[in-house]
């Protein structure tokens, strides 16, 4: 996922679709990615990648092209995402009757990697939701998606020192989930 | 411990931290745990492909909006709401500097009414005792049959 040729943001900016279904091809998987690790549902996650690529194709035409799309981007999602957890603080568990339905016209080696998926899906999760929205998008943006500490700073707007307190305080929390699960199991 | 994790350190602090752990137990425990924890699940995360209708979905929207732009403005209705955007501030403004003026005026006249009340009690004050003043003087100089030397007086005495 490199940035994207000047003369497609270009063309995109002035309303040619095919221009702009290039920059939708090289940036929708990460923006779903990113939309669905802070909101932890797909249904949610798919319509903030709506609401994401509308609002780029509305302000391309004001991208100065100071800071790179590819952070721009990054910015657009986890701001529309965070601004959509805000929003709905109601808990929705449309994966589970998803993943019940998955259960059905498997084998057992299917099963099998399912539930470690799932187990792995679930890990992620559950270790996302101690989190606020905020470190949320600096651990994904991180550990997910692979941006440095450079690049988050500018998705986020921010100035680096925040990232690292911010990715250094959200581990802290991780840590003492972890111990305290281990303390529970014992 | 963040910046060792994410290689965030230069060459120079990543010897001092490597030779650290070389000999420090607690160290390299705490190490591996928070590697486990903090790295490891995130490292094994699929990504998920979006499916191929998300696209349709928002190339349809993108048209709609699109449409919605090159719309032509007639008719009345629209006609009002363009207006509006200009007439709603510029009435509100007016609201604005009418009650300010209006305040200023309504305390304006109460501080001019209240001075000239104030003033007029003293004028009152003032020459009512005078008038009781030059009353009891009078009345004295009757009574002890002062002389004023006006010709009144000559009529009357």
């Amino acid at each position: 996922m490199d940035d994207i040729p000047e003369d497609i943001i270009i063309k995109a900016s002035k309303g040619d679709i095919d221009a702009f279904e290039f920059i939708y091809k090289a940036y929708s998987k990460p923006v779903l990615n990113v939309a669905f690790r802070i909101v932890d549902n797909m249904v949610d996650a798919e319509e903030i990648t709506q609401q994401v690529f509308l609002t780029i194709y509305q302000k391309l035409n004001k991208f100065q092209f100071q800071s790179s799309i590819k952070t721009w981007i990054y910015r657009i999602a986890i701001n529309c995402a965070i601004n959509y957890v805000r929003r709905i603080s109601r808990e929705r568990d449309r994966m589970v009757e998803y993943s019940e339905g998955l259960y059905s016209q498997s084998t057992v080696g299917e099963i099998e990697e399912h539930m470690n998926r799932e187990e792995r899906e679930e890990t992620v999760n559950s270790l996302l939701k101690v989190l606020t929205p905020d470190q949320r998008a600096c651990i994904v943006l991180r550990n997910i998606e692979g941006l440095s500490y450079q690049e988050i700073a500018e998705t986020l707007k921010i100035n680096i020192n925040t990232i690292r307190s911010r990715l250094k305080r959200a581990r802290e929390q991780l840590l003492a989930l972890r111990k305290k699960v281990m303390n529970d199991e014992l | 411990m963040t910046d060792y994790l994410d290689e965030e350190v230069d060459e120079e602090q990543k010897k001092v931290i490597v030779h650290h752990l070389a000999d420090c137990v607690d160290c390299q425990t705490f190490m591996m745990t928070a590697k486990k924890t903090v790295n490891e699940p995130f490292g094994n995360v699929e990504s998920i492909n979006p499916d191929e209708f998300l696209w349709h979905k928002i190339k349809r929207m993108i048209e709609a909006e699109k449409q919605r732009q090159n719309k032509p403005t007639i008719g009345i209705l629209s006609m009002i709401r363009d207006r509006s955007r200009i007439l709603i501030p510029a009435v509100v403004m007016a609201v604005v500097v009418i009650v300010v003026i209006w305040t200023d005026i309504i305390t304006f006249k109460q501080s001019s009414f209240y001075k000239k009340e104030t003033t007029d009690l003293s004028q009152e004050t003032f020459l009512g005792l005078n008038s009781d003043m030059e009353d009891e003087s009078v009345e004295h100089a009757l009574m002890k049959n002062v002389n004023f030397q006006t010709a009144i007086e000559e009529y009357f005495l």
